[in-house]
C-alpha cells in the first residue's frame, strides 16, 4: 500500500482525482489512517455535510495479506452524528482488495456542484469516476446486483442506500461480503450521510490482475500467522462459542447478569431473551439448513467465523445472520421475541443503510413517545420503512434516537454524545459505562474492547476490584483497542490475546514479520495514545468538553431492575480516563 | 418433597441432544440448602471438578457474577446458571475471576442465604448456556430434573419432527404410555420429575 487516492468532488470541471505518494502518512492503516487524515485536514468545526469535511477509507495495515483475520477496513470524518471525530469499520471484500491495488487510503472531499450522484470504480489501469442518476434511491441490494450487471459479480462495493442520499445521521457505509451482498457495514456515527454529501454513491473495486501483499520476512511471518491462527482456533470463545452461536450467544448470559437493556433501558432482564438467543438462533438456522447457514466468515481470511446467514421458514435468503447488537436492539430493547421479525428489519437497514443498533434505540424511543406500543413488531417494521420512503417521519427517525427524543419530547434517550448506547446496561456494567461516556466516537461497546491492560503492559498493572480500576481499565482498553483498530485485525482476536499470551507474541510478530519492524507492545499501546490523543484533539476543537463525557442522569438516578443499581462512577473519576 | 408426576423416556442420543434449549430457561434440580454448590454439581450432577473449573467461565448465582464458586452453599431457590466463556468486554467482564471483574462489581455476588440458614429441602434452578448447555444436557437429563407440567408440555409442544415419537419408551408415573399419545398426559401444574435413557445404538 504506497499511495493515496484523493479525490476532490469540489472541482471546477467535475470531480479531480489524484494519486498521491504516502507522504507523512506512511505506515498508517485503519483507524490510525482515518483519524490522522480527519485531524490533519478537517477543520473540527466544520459542519459534518460541509464541503470541508472529509471522509477517508483505509484498509487495515495487514489488510491484503495473507495475515488471517485482517480484513477489516476503516472508514474516518466528523460526524454529524456526534460532532466529534468518528472512525467506523467494517468487515467484507473491499479491503484485501483495496490493499492489494495499493492504496492505504481513499480520501473524498469537496462537494459536487450539482446533485449528480457518481460512481468511482477502482481497478489495476487506474480510477474513473462518473455520474449515475440511474442509481438513484436504490437500496444498497438493488445497488449492488446493478453494479454486478454492469462490472461482473467479481467486484467488490462500497455503497449507501437511500438514508445516505438523505443525508441521515444514522446512515452507513455498506460493503459487500464473500457472497457479494451488500450486509456488512460501517455502522455508527452516520459515516453514510457524510460519502451522501460528497455525491458518491459506489465505490467499485476489481481487483483482477492484483497479487497478495508480500511480507518483508516472509519466514518469519508465515510462522507467525501460523502460530496466530492455531491460537484463535483452540480458543474457547474464538475456536468454539463463536463459530457456534455467533455474537448472538450473549443473550442468554447479558440477560441472566441482569444487563440487557429492555423496553428503552427501563430493566435489565427480558422475559423473551431465550426466544432470541444465539441458541434458540442456531437451532433455528441448523433447522432451516441453507448454505452458510450457521457458520460463516465476514471477510475472506476468517478463522472464527462467527457469523452465518439467515433464511426465512421457506428457505428464501434474507439477510446475514443477524449479529448479538441488533438482535438486542430490534429486539429486546423492543419487545420483540421473533427472531424472523428481527431478520427482517436487519435486511430493511441493510438495504435502506443504517445503523442497527441507533436504529433500535430509535425505535425504541418512538416507543416511549407512542408512535407504536413495545413488542410491536409490525409497527417497527413499519417506522423502518418510513426511513426507506422519505417521509417527513422517517427522516427523523433515520437522525438517529437523540433528533428522535427531541421531536417527540422523551426524556429517556440512552445516547452519549448524541450516539445510541449497544446492548449493555451501564449500571450493571458500570465500567462499559465508563468508555461509553469517554469514548471519542461516543457510546461505543467496541471503544473500549480490546486487549487487557496487563498484556500491553500499558500503565502498570491494575487492580480491577478497586472502584478506581474501572477507570484505569477503560483507559487502558481504549488504549489498546485503538491500536487494534489501525491494524484491520478483527476485535474478536482479543480474546485469544487475552488469554494465550504466546498468540498475543504471535499477534506482534505478524505485525513485524509482514512490515520488517521490530515492534513492541510498548510500541503498539503508544500507537493507540497517539491516536486517541488527536482525536481527543479534535472533539476539544470541534466543541466538544468533560460535559459530553457523561452518561445522561436518568442512569444515575434510576434504579435497573433485578439488580436495582445506578450507574455510581463520579464525574471526576470519568474526567481522568484520559489522563495519561 | 416430592415431584407431581415423573417421566422417563429412553431416547437416541441425539435426540437427547435437542433438549438442550430446555435449560435455557432453567430446570428444577431438588436438593438441600447449605450444601457446598460444588457438591450439588459435581456429586448430585455429576459434573466433573475440572469442566467446573475450565470449561465453565461465567458462573451466576441469582443473576450476580460469581468469582469463587468454592465458598457458595446452595440457597433457597437459587438460580444457578453456568455458560462457558463468552466474546466482547461484556463477556470477559463477566468471567469469573477475570481481570474485568471491577467492571460489574456492583452485580457480582457477594454471598446468599445458603450461609446462614438451617438446612432444608429445596428446589433449585439449573440454567445451562451455549456450549456447557449441548455438553452436559445428556448427562443430566440422564440423573433427571424438575420441570413445571406447563412448560414441559408446551416445550414439547414446540418440538417439530419426530423428537418425541422418536422414544422407544415412555412412562408416566411408571406406567408405560405410547410415546404418541404424550399430549393426552394429565399434565399436573407442578413439578414433574423428568429423565431421559440414551437409546443403545
Amino acid at each position: 500500500m504506497d499511495k493515496i487516492l484523493r479525490i476532490n468532488m469540489s472541482g471546477a470541471n467535475g470531480p479531480e482525482i489524484k494519486t498521491e505518494s504516502l507522504g507523512a502518512y506512511a505506515g498508517l492503516g485503519g483507524r490510525a489512517m482515518t483519524s490522522t487524515v480527519v485531524a490533519q485536514e478537517v477543520p473540527p468545526t466544520c459542519h459534518a455535510l460541509s464541503a470541508e469535511n472529509k471522509f477517508v477509507i483505509a484498509p487495515g495495515m495487514l489488510s491484503g495479506s495473507a495475515a488471517a483475520m485482517s480484513g477489516r477496513i476503516s472508514v474516518g470524518c466528523k460526524s454529524p452524528l456526534t460532532g466529534g471525530i468518528k472512525e467506523a469499520n467494517s468487515g467484507g471484500q473491499p479491503s484485501q482488495m483495496l490493499a492489494r491495488l495499493g492504496y492505504a487510503a481513499i480520501i473524498l472531499e469537496g462537494r459536487p456542484k450539482d446533485d449528480s450522484l457518481y460512481k468511482v470504480v477502482i481497478n489495476k489501469d487506474g480510477v474513473t469516476i462518473n455520474a449515475d442518476n440511474s442509481l438513484k434511491m436504490l437500496g444498497n441490494y438493488d445497488t449492488v446486483q446493478k453494479l454486478k450487471t454492469e462490472f461482473g459479480d467479481k467486484i467488490g462495493c462500497i455503497t449507501i442506500g437511500p438514508a445516505g442520499e438523505m443525508k441521515l445521521s444514522a446512515a452507513t457505509v455498506a460493503f459487500t461480503d464473500m457472497e457479494g451482498l451488500p450486509t456488512r457495514h460501517a455502522g455508527r456515527g452516520g459515516v453514510g450521510a457524510v460519502l451522501g454529501a460528497k455525491g458518491i454513491k459506489a465505490i467499485i473495486i476489481d481487483d483482477a490482475g492484483t497479487r497478495m501483499r508480500e511480507p518483508k520476512n516472509p519466514e518469519k511471518f508465515k510462522a507467525a500467522n501460523k502460530a496466530f491462527v492455531a491460537g484463535l482456533r483452540q480458543h474457547p470463545v474464538t475456536g468454539q462459542g463463536l463459530p457456534a452461536y455467533g455474537t448472538n450467544v450473549l443473550t442468554n448470559v447479558i440477560n441472566e447478569a441482569g444487563g440487557y437493556p429492555t423496553f428503552n433501558f427501563k430493566q435489565g432482564q427480558f422475559d423473551g431473551a431465550a426466544k432470541i438467543s444465539g441458541e434458540a438462533l442456531a437451532e433455528m438456522e441448523n433447522t432451516r439448513g441453507g448454505d452458510g447457514s450457521a457458520t460463516h466468515g465476514c471477510h475472506r481470511g476468517c478463522v472464527i467465523r462467527c457469523s452465518g446467514t439467515f433464511y426465512d421458514k421457506n428457505g428464501r435468503f434474507v439477510t446475514k445472520q443477524p449479529e448479538y447488537e441488533t438482535v438486542w436492539a430490534h429486539g429486546g430493547n423492543c419487545g420483540i421475541s421473533d427472531l424472523d421479525a428481527i431478520a427482517e428489519m436487519d435486511r430493511l437497514d441493510d438495504d435502506f443503510g443504517l445503523d442497527t443498533i441507533e436504529m433500535g434505540a430509535t425505535i425504541a424511543v418512538a416507543m416511549d413517545a407512542g408512535l407504536a406500543q413495545f413488542g410491536d413488531a409490525e409497527a417497527a417494521i413499519r417506522l423502518i420503512k418510513e426511513i426507506g420512503q422519505g417521509t417527513p417521519l422517517g427522516r427523523i427517525l433515520g437522525s438517529g434516537a437523540a433528533v428522535t427524543g427531541k421531536v417527540f419530547g422523551v426524556e429517556r434517550v440512552p445516547v452519549v454524545k448524541g450516539q445510541a448506547m449497544p446492548a449493555y446496561d451501564p449500571r450493571a456494567v458500570q465500567g462499559m459505562g465508563v468508555t461509553y461516556a469517554t469514548s471519542t466516537m461516543g457510546a461505543d461497546h467496541t471503544a473500549g474492547y480490546a486487549v487487557t491492560a496487563n498484556v500491553l503492559g500499558v500503565g502498570g498493572s491494575v487492580d480491577a476490584l478497586k472502584p478506581q480500576g474501572q477507570v484505569e481499565l477503560s483507559r487502558n482498553l481504549q488504549i489498546a483497542t485503538t491500536a487494534i483498530d489501525a491494524t484491520g485485525m478483527c476485535l474478536f482476536i482479543a480474546f485469544a490475546i487475552l488469554d494465550q499470551p504466546e498468540t498475543f507474541q504471535a499477534l506482534i510478530d505478524l505485525i513485524n514479520g509482514f512490515t520488517g519492524l521490530s515492534l513492541t507492545g510498548d510500541d503498539v499501546s503508544d500507537l493507540g495514545k497517539k491516536i486517541l490523543s488527536q482525536e481527543r484533539t479534535f472533539n476539544a476543537w470541534a466543541g466538544l468538553t468533560a460535559a459530553h463525557d457523561r452518561l445522561p442522569d436518568y442512569f444515575k438516578n434510576e434504579a435497573l431492575a433485578p439488580h436495582n443499581v445506578t450507574f455510581g462512577v463520579t464525574d471526576a473519576e470519568l474526567d481522568e480516563v484520559f489522563n495519561f | 418433597m416430592e415431584p407431581d408426576a415423573t417421566l422417563t423416556m429412553e431416547l437416541p442420543p441425539a435426540t437427547i441432544g435437542r433438549f438442550a434449549a430446555l435449560f435455557g430457561q432453567g430446570v428444577g434440580i431438588p436438593t438441600r440448602t447449605g450444601i457446598p454448590l460444588l457438591a450439588l454439581l459435581c456429586d448430585q450432577l455429576g459434573i466433573a471438578r475440572d469442566y467446573i473449573d475450565q470449561r465453565v467461565q461465567t458462573f451466576f448465582i441469582n443473576g450476580r457474577a460469581v468469582d469463587q464458586v468454592e465458598q457458595i452453599r446452595v440457597g433457597d431457590r437459587d438460580v444457578i446458571a453456568l455458560s462457558a466463556a463468552m466474546p466482547g468486554l461484556a463477556g470477559a467482564t463477566l468471567r469469573k475471576g477475570g481481570m474485568f471483574a471491577g467492571f460489574r462489581q456492583t452485580i457480582s455476588y457477594a454471598g446468599g442465604s445458603g450461609q446462614e440458614k438451617a438446612p432444608q429441602q429445596t428446589v433449585v434452578t439449573l440454567k445451562l448456556f451455549n456450549l456447557v448447555a449441548r455438553e452436559l444436557a445428556a448427562q443430566i437429563l440422564h440423573t433427571g430434573v424438575w420441570v413445571k407440567g406447563p412448560r414441559l408440555a408446551e416445550y414439547l409442544q414446540q418440538l417439530d419432527g419426530n423428537a418425541l415419537t422418536d422414544s422407544v419408551t415412555m412412562k408416566w408415573n411408571d406406567q408405560p404410555r405410547d410415546p404418541g399419545s404424550w399430549e393426552r398426559l394429565p399434565w399436573p401444574e407442578g413439578w414433574v420429575a423428568l429423565r431421559m435413557e440414551p437409546l443403545r445404538e
